[in-house]
């Protein structure tokens, strides 16, 4: 059982060689355990309950002969992160340092923390939303840079403020319709009148579809890992899909540029991993903008090419991995797709040698049939890495938008009940369930089946 | 000892929540005696003579259902009946009915009074008698002391009641009554927390001297619709209401005299009900209208007093004197009786159970306006409640809990006990989130059952209620099996544009079968709404589940050191007996909740020993009904024999035993028998 009173520390920088590193204290003992070696510039009275205090000075670390240079800041419960007694460490960013620190705090009495205990604690201190936690969570999560970024918008509220704002008018909403029921003697409650409640709930319901459009955007949730074989015209992409997906091979190659002019899809088993493998239509050279591999116009391409080039920018813009292809011959240079997961293949190996430059890029000849198991396991393996980190966002903005389409649901029926000219009391609970909804989005309604996320995510009474 | 001074039950005040609860104590066998100020003001209105309206008129048919005095008074002595809302659907419909004041009052004096095992008896209680912390009794003024097992204690606005007219204080706890003085140093003796809340009333003027030829005329309904689901037609005549307004000039000498209103100048501080502020809080709040209605009630059929709804005021006489000429149809208007304010001491609700029982001292109850609530309705309700528990604690029987999504009754003693109030408490709509199905249409089929169950539903009552079942049942057959075209009368009848008449004509054999309307009314509701029922009988499945996810009662929140400091406190005032509970209470936020969840579940070992003080506590295991199961043998008592699918069933678990340590006790999981009563489900 998580002991949540305990202090705990843990390094709370990413890993790797970096200008600053911190180590957070959270816990009762969080400043006695940073004050054990730490020596201040200045000799001056700590305040009683230091909340956001600086102190330069530096740290004696075990092993090490000469002091460590360090920021100290420390907070106090309740004004804290976690709402307990914090304490950070602030340090050159060298993992040596950063991990003697963590051992200092270690032998003085602190544990270490569990992986999303600092945002548990800040859970169950009322600090964050559920919504919040999560994001947060995703964070530590999070190790590709886009899934960080999109985790961080929504720490940041990026959901939370449109969905508070939204949830704060529906809730004016249902007050007028309210008022209108438990006060119908009244002369002063004015009725908001059934064409502009409909427009009202209206506008709200297109506020929440829009909403749920950017996670679409944002996300892909299939049920199978999407794998795209992308790259210039000719570069054996087809021909790499026909090994890759072995029997049901089904793509037409030919040596002509051009070929694969719609996508061509085929369930293929990596290492036990299943993927859905697409074929795209190749870049031709002329579609290009140069500068940054970006497609500059569809204008003057063939119609067909053209449709092919826009089905396979929708494609790449989904899936969980790009195969990008070059020929070994190709002395252009790769083509990239910022914030998609990709590995680089070389094909037509056959041909000539690939260059040993990058070394990350595999090799590969589909007509020899060589490399193909490699590129396979490749795909297995780098999939499994993204599909871990993926899970706390996932999980996140599938219970959003589950929230998010069940109140645009329940906006719609409330419209339905105006425009139907039921009685407001059903207007009212479309309204209320509507609410709930949202409620649950941002956190202001928590349910079982939260709380079990909640269970299942932190380590809690196991 | 004498046995004059000895009962089961001692009800304290004959207002409306005394009346209930003593006939209910009476009627559940137990010698009960109702002790008031008074013997000529039981079930006076202190305010409006008014019984009903939103929300409220749904209380009352409850009341009723349950074998309650409430519908049965109204409708014999109402002068004016409407039904509000009635442009809205029928779960809005609320009934509402002006009274003949004295008639009332003469009625539920004579009820009283003719109640066997009921002794009404005029005294002043000024004291109570505890042993052990137990309940003992009552100490009157001269020193007479009354035993009992149970007190209900319904003083309303009496405890260190205060009444303002401007300047001029005058204690007493409603205009020409004394206050109760004794009473609320003998509850802060034994521990209860008192604050005070105020209210107003407005004045009252001779109908001879009011112009009504200028007015505009407010008629009852032309089918006036009674109360008690026993009251056939209501054939007496029907008086009018008349319908007035302030105007700028009215609003100028107000504004003038504000700081001479006890509200302004500091002489009260207690707060007034937010929905039913004085003319003087309106015409502050709302400075920008320049007119608010009055409504001009008659007080009866003998007597010429109006009452002058919509202008509760505690300004002065002479303020008062000055602004009635102003007003449309009252220009040479005589005042019997001037507003007033007044101050009064109320217990804060979350120091009871839910049976209505005070935490701190077993067997004594509170009931009414002593609560924080105001009105008749909500008064009546809790003395029905109190009244029924304190007869059922006696014979050491679970007590009776209505639970939110089987009654607006059980909205308001759970907003009560959970949430607290922190103005006078009345009942809405919307405060209770399963109100489509919380209807006055359906209150009988709701609760008359377990009206029946506890034995307060007498035969008479318990026969009507079976006809009435049987119609419906009748109907809906019809209704189920007659197809036209393919589709069901059922399913037509489900189109908003399609009425009985329309059905009817379609099918004749359903004109047989309409003789009872209450039952076409109804299944016309059940169609009507069909989809919509269906939805909030899941919302009530899920609400179940949570309120039947039990905290041990002597759950120690001190030892949940994660809890917010505001939340531990709150929690250890309120003791929640469910997650449900726990999370209405105010100032709770889903953290609390959260975090009060891991605590119960990381602690799931040692819960078993919790959760067998739980049960073994004399605690109340909520009478759950549901849809009666067709395969079930028919109940005993049933007037037809058979088993009518429809009927509701009342399911209680055995109370586990009351004595023995917690070692031995069993552990029973507090098991989930609410279910909530379908009227579509097949």
């Amino acid at each position: 059982m998580l002991d949540l009173e305990s202090t705990i520390v843990a390094i709370a920088s990413a890993s790797g060689a970096s200008p600053r590193g911190i180590v957070r204290f959270s816990g009762a003992d969080s400043h006695a355990i940073a004050f054990k070696t730490f020596a201040p510039v200045r000799r001056e009275p700590i305040p009683p309950k230091p909340s956001g205090l600086w102190l330069a000075g530096s740290l004696k670390l075990p092993g090490w002969f000469s002091p460590v240079p360090v920021d100290l800041s420390l907070w106090s419960a309740p004004r804290s992160y976690t709402g307990q007694d914090m304490a950070e460490i602030h340090a050159p960013g060298s993992q040596p340092i950063l991990d003697a620190i963590v051992d200092l705090g270690l032998t003085s009495g602190a544990r270490r923390a569990e992986r999303g205990e600092f945002t548990l604690r800040a859970f169950l201190h009322g600090k964050l939303d559920l919504t919040a936690a999560e994001a947060v969570h995703a964070v530590v999560a999070a190790e590709s840079p886009a899934r960080l970024e999109s985790a961080l918008k929504r720490l940041a509220g990026g959901i939370s403020t449109p969905v508070e704002r939204l949830r704060d008018r529906v809730l004016d909403l249902l007050a007028h319709v309210e008022a209108n029921l438990d006060f119908a003697e009244e002369p002063d409650v004015d009725e908001l009148g059934r064409e502009r409640l409909a427009a009202a709930i209206d506008r709200e319901a297109a506020a929440i579809d829009e909403l749920i459009a950017r996670f679409h955007a944002r996300d892909r949730f299939q049920s199978l890992p999407k794998v795209v074989l992308a790259g210039p015209a000719n570069a054996g992409k087809s021909r790499l899909f026909n090994a890759l997906a072995g029997s049901q091979a089904s793509a037409l190659v030919s040596p002509i540029p051009g070929t694969t002019s719609d996508t061509l899809h085929a369930i293929v088993d990596c290492l036990g991993l299943k993927i859905e493998l697409v074929d795209t239509a190749g870049f031709v050279e002329d579609l290009f903008d140069d500068a940054d591999n970006k497609i500059a116009s569809h204008e003057h391409a063939p119609t067909i090419a053209r449709s092919a080039a826009l089905l396979r920018d929708e494609i790449l813009a989904e899936c969980d991995l790009v195969l990008l292809c070059k020929q070994s011959l190709d002395t252009n240079p790769w083509i990239s797709f910022p914030g998609r997961s990709s590995l680089l293949v070389w094909t037509k190996i056959d041909l000539r040698d690939p260059p040993s430059d990058p070394p990350s890029a595999l090799a590969t000849s589909a007509s020899q049939g060589i490399g193909v198991d490699r590129l396979k396991a490749a795909i297995a393996s780098r999939l499994n890495d993204d599909l871990r980190e993926n899970d706390a966002t996932d999980s996140m903005s599938t219970r959003c938008r589950e929230g998010l389409s069940k109140a645009s649901l329940a906006l719609r029926s409330a419209a339905e009940a105006v425009a139907t000219s039921f009685g407001d009391e059903l207007v009212a609970l479309d309204l209320r369930l509507a609410l709930e909804e949202l409620g649950k989005v941002v956190g202001a309604v928590y349910t079982d089946d939260i709380l079990d996320r909640v269970f299942s995510r932190f380590c809690i009474g196991k | 000892m004498n046995d004059r001074y000895r009962y089961d039950v001692i009800v304290v005040g004959a207002g409306h929540a005394g009346i209930e609860a003593a006939l209910a104590s009476a009627r559940l066998g137990k010698k009960t005696a109702l002790l008031t100020l008074n013997c000529d003001s039981v079930g006076q209105m202190s305010c409006n003579p008014a019984i009903g309206g939103v929300a409220k008129g749904q209380i009352v048919r409850e009341i009723d259902a349950l074998g309650g005095a409430m519908g049965l008074l109204t409708d014999a002595t109402a002068i004016q009946f409407r039904l509000l809302n009635r442009g809205k659907g029928a779960a809005m419909h609320s009934p509402r009915a002006q009274c003949d004041k004295k008639a009332y009052q003469f009625l539920a004096k004579m009820t009283v009074e003719s109640q066997p095992n009921l002794t009404l008896r005029q005294e002043a209680v000024e004291g109570l008698m505890t042993l052990h912390g137990r309940i003992e009794g009552v100490i009157c003024r001269g020193g007479v002391k009354y035993h009992a097992r149970a007190v209900v204690i319904t003083t309303g606005t009496f405890l260190q009641a205060l009444m303002h007219t401007g300047e001029i204080k005058t204690p007493g706890g409603r205009a020409g009554d004394a206050a109760a003085t004794g009473l609320s140093g003998s509850l802060r003796e034994l521990g209860f927390e008192l604050k005070r809340f105020k209210t107003g009333t407005p004045p009252r003027i001779n109908g001879r001297t009011i112009d009504f030829a200028e007015l505009e005329r407010q008629p009852g309904d032309e089918d006036p619709r009674p109360f008690s689901f026993l009251t056939g037609a209501i054939v007496e005549p029907q008086l009018d209401c008349h319908i007035t307004t302030t105007n700028a000039d009215v609003h100028a000498i107000i504004r003038e005299n504000i700081h001479r209103a006890p509200m302004y100048s500091g002489q009260i501080q207690s707060v007034g009900p937010r929905y039913c502020p004085s003319i003087e809080d309106k015409i502050v709040r709302f400075a920008d209208r320049d007119e608010h209605q009055i409504f001009l009630e008659p007080e009866g059929r003998n007597t010429l007093e109006y009452y002058c709804n919509g202008i509760s005021t505690s300004l002065p006489r002479d303020v008062q004197d000055a602004i009635i000429p102003l007003i449309p149809g009252l220009g040479r208007a005589e005042i019997m009786r001037y507003g007033y304010a007044v101050e009064y001491d109320y217990a804060p609700p979350v120091q009871l159970e839910p049976s209505l029982e005070t935490k701190r001292v077993p067997g004594l109850f509170l009931a009414g306006q002593i609560n924080g609530t105001t009105g008749y309705e909500e008064a009546a309700a809790q003395g029905l409640i109190a009244g029924i528990n304190a007869a059922r604690s006696i014979d050491r029987n679970e007590p009776l809990i209505i639970d939110r999504s089987q009654a607006y009754i059980g909205v308001l003693i759970d907003d009560l006990v959970v949430r607290g109030v922190d103005e006078p408490y009345r009942m809405f709509t919307s405060r209770a989130e399963f109100r489509l199905l919380l209807r006055h249409d359906n209150a009988d089929l709701r609760l008359t059952e377990i009206g029946r169950s506890i034995g307060l539903v007498d035969d008479v009552r318990w026969a009507r209620f079976r006809d009435r079942v049987s119609a419906i049942e009748r109907l809906r057959e019809i209704l189920r099996s007659v197809r036209i075209a393919g589709d069901s009368l059922e399913r037509i009848l489900r189109r908003p544009e399609t009425t009985w008449a329309d059905l009817v004509a379609l099918e004749p054999s359903l004109e047989a079968a309409s003789s009872d309307r209450s039952a076409v009314e109804q299944v016309v509701v059940e169609c009507k709404y069909g989809g919509y029922i269906d939805r909030q009988t899941r919302q009530i499945e899920r609400f179940a589940r949570l309120e039947h996810k039990a905290i041990p009662i002597d759950l120690d929140y001190r030892r949940i050191p994660q809890l917010r400091i505001e939340a531990r406190d709150q929690f250890e005032r309120i003791r929640p007996r469910s997650i449900g509970q726990a999370g209405r209470i105010s100032g709770i936020n889903p953290a609390d909740i959260a975090t009060l969840l891991i605590h119960l579940k990381q602690g799931a070992v040692k819960m078993s020993a919790a959760e067998e003080l739980f049960d073994r506590r004399e605690s109340p295991i909520e009478l759950g009904i549901r849809p009666f199961l067709q395969d079930e043998p028919a109940r005993e008592g049933d007037c037809t024999g058979q088993s009518p699918p429809r009927l509701l069933r009342i399911e209680r678990e055995s109370s586990a035993p009351k004595t023995g340590s917690a070692a031995t006790a069993p552990a029973i999981e507090p098991e989930v028998t609410t279910k909530p009563y379908d009227p579509l489900a097949t």
